[in-house]
């Protein structure tokens, strides 16, 4: 079973993904901050991380770059409300990119595609 | 050139001005020749009229001799004005002109007089002289042609000049105005290139005179606040957009899980209840953002009425302990004494408020507290809601009042709050003309003085 960590400050997307996901037979863990799922990469097998970035301050940006020094394997699809361009600009060179309010269906072909499944 | 131009107006005057010292000038020049040329030539006249009288002196009977004294006229009459001698060039009525405007054998000084004869003119200087006890005038005299034609040739030539010289002046002045007033051009095709997607367009100011220089930096300066306000409000709708596109999300979030396959009625009471409250959260969201629309551009819309402020607190301070009771906060109030009157929106003063009590609850722990104070500061009014709650960092409190502004730290909390409370309250007290201050440290609580003018 692949595990997906979602990473988001807001309640109610995280339970909606977490949902949806567990529904589509994934195993999710949640954490709400980047020092939170710091720890959970270290301690737990994760195989794909959906991240949230907060503009304009995009604090995910430089736990991407975390992610991808110390856990290469991982793979990572950002998540947030802003356009897929300024996701892009933002983040770099991440697997994909996720505009939230597209709906689960490309949520679900994203992360599917990512896991090679 | 239109006649209704500042260079046509300044280089007609300029021109004209130029003309005029030029014609001035030059008639001070006529003048100062005018005078130089008759002084001269009377210092001529007079020259030869005392070597006249000289030989005269030295021979005993003049009678004898003819004197031509070079091309002077030369002519000696008796008292009774009778010509007793005459050079050779006064012939017919030439000597009888003279004769006629001799003066009287008796002056006793020289006198100068004009003769108009023969279409000529003649200067002629009369010395008295006396020889043998009898009395002689001595005229001497000589043609003003050549003086006259100097004089006319100089008129001539400086009346011909007027046009050229106008001419230049047009020239001269339009040149140097022009190059004076360029900076007001140049403003002016910079303003054309200025639009609301390219604000960039400034004013080079090196080369320009001070007068200009301060023209010129006070609208290099406006077109940088248009700017920033136009960054403002592109980077506002980007907002807007955003805080409505998180609702949207979770609405499609649950709604499409929901729709995947059979579910409970429970499932479905639980979704749709989402989509409810999320349709809400954007209705609040899209009508605080009107509402500060209002506040900030159409102030005329408010109900402003004379206001009871301690009735108006005093109802503030009830409601908010029955809020702050959930939370076991307790709210205390100190309100000065005596009546205390303004012009208010009730109800938008009220909103202001209340905003802040909720802040004031939201962020303070249980069995915190709230204090309410009012009091008169000359000719203000200082309206204060205090907390015992977590605090704003100081680098935040510039932030605060902007929109969409919301705490960072992650709370968990039940409605999360579309970062606008505190804008719109900033809004209201300035369509009272007033302000909101705001004091905080981390960890022990936060002060909100609203400060409103009496009149």
């Amino acid at each position: 079973m692949k595990r997906i960590l979602v990473c988001d400050d807001d309640n109610k997307i995280r339970e909606i993904y977490t949902r949806l996901l567990v529904l589509e037979g994934f195993g999710v863990i949640q954490c709400a901050n980047a020092d939170h799922a710091n720890e959970i990469l270290k301690d737990s097998d994760i195989d794909l991380v959906l991240l949230d970035i907060k503009m304009p301050e995009a604090d995910g940006s430089e736990f991407h770059d975390v992610i991808r020094l110390f856990h290469r394997e991982v793979k990572v699809i950002v998540s947030s409300v802003y356009s897929l361009e300024e996701q892009k600009s933002l983040v770099k060179d991440a697997f994909d990119y996720y505009d939230k309010s597209q709906g689960t269906d490309i949520l679900l072909e994203k992360i599917k595609n990512a896991l090679e499944i | 050139m239109k006649i209704q131009s500042i260079k046509f107006k300044l280089t007609t005057v300029y021109a004209i001005f130029f003309t005029i010292v030029f014609v001035v000038y030059g008639s001070v020049l006529y003048f100062s020749l005018y005078r130089a040329l008759y002084k001269d030539f009377d210092y001529e006249l007079e020259a030869n009229v005392e070597k006249l009288k000289k030989s005269l002196n030295e021979f005993t009977d003049f009678q004898k001799r003819k004197w031509i004294v070079s091309t002077d006229y030369v002519n000696i009459i008796d008292s009774n004005k009778k010509p007793v001698l005459s050079s050779k060039n006064l012939r017919g009525n030439l000597v009888n002109d003279f004769i006629r405007k001799a003066p009287n054998s008796n002056i006793e000084k020289t006198v100068f007089r004009i003769i108009s004869s023969d279409r000529q003119r003649f200067r002629v200087i009369n010395m008295p002289f006396v020889k043998g006890g009898e009395k002689y005038i001595l005229q001497v005299g000589s043609s003003l042609k050549p003086v006259i034609k100097v004089l006319q040739k100089r008129i001539f030539y400086m009346v011909v000049s007027v046009p050229f010289v106008l001419t230049i002046g047009v020239l001269l002045g339009y040149f140097f105005i022009s190059r004076a007033l360029k900076p007001v051009e140049d403003i002016a095709q910079t303003a054309q290139n200025i639009t609301y997607e390219d604000l960039s367009a400034r004013i080079k100011i090196k080369l320009v005179d001070n007068e200009f220089k301060h023209l010129i930096n006070a609208f290099n300066e406006m077109i940088s606040r248009l700017e920033k306000s136009f960054k403002h409000i592109s980077e506002f709708s980007s907002y807007v957009a955003h805080e409505l596109k998180t609702p949207i999300a979770i609405i499609r979030g649950e709604t499409e899980i929901a729709l995947r396959k059979q579910r409970s009625s429970e499932e479905y009471i639980r979704v749709i209840n989402v989509c409810l409250e999320e349709s809400q959260r954007m209705l609040k969201t899209i009508e605080d953002l009107l509402l500060l629309a209002r506040l900030d551009f159409r102030p005329e819309l408010f109900k402003f009425e004379r206001t009871n402020l301690h009735e108006f607190m005093n109802e503030i301070y009830e409601q908010s302990k029955i809020l702050a009771s959930q939370k076991e906060i307790s709210v205390q109030r100190d309100f000065a004494d005596g009546d205390i009157f303004i012009d208010a929106d009730k109800i938008h003063l009220r909103r202001l408020l209340f905003n802040l009590v909720n802040n004031a609850i939201k962020f303070t722990p249980k069995n915190g507290r709230i204090d309410f104070s009012m009091k008169k500061e000359d000719d203000k009014i200082n309206i204060s809601v205090s907390d015992t709650g977590i605090g704003i960092p100081e680098e935040d409190l510039p932030k605060i009042f902007n929109r969409f502004f919301r705490i960072d730290r992650t709370r968990q909390n039940a409605e999360p709050s579309n970062g606008l409370g505190l804008s719109i309250a900033q809004s209201i007290a300035k369509i009272h003309n007033g302000t909101i201050h705001v004091t905080s440290h981390v960890d022990k609580g936060s002060t909100f003085a609203v400060i409103i003018p009496l009149k």
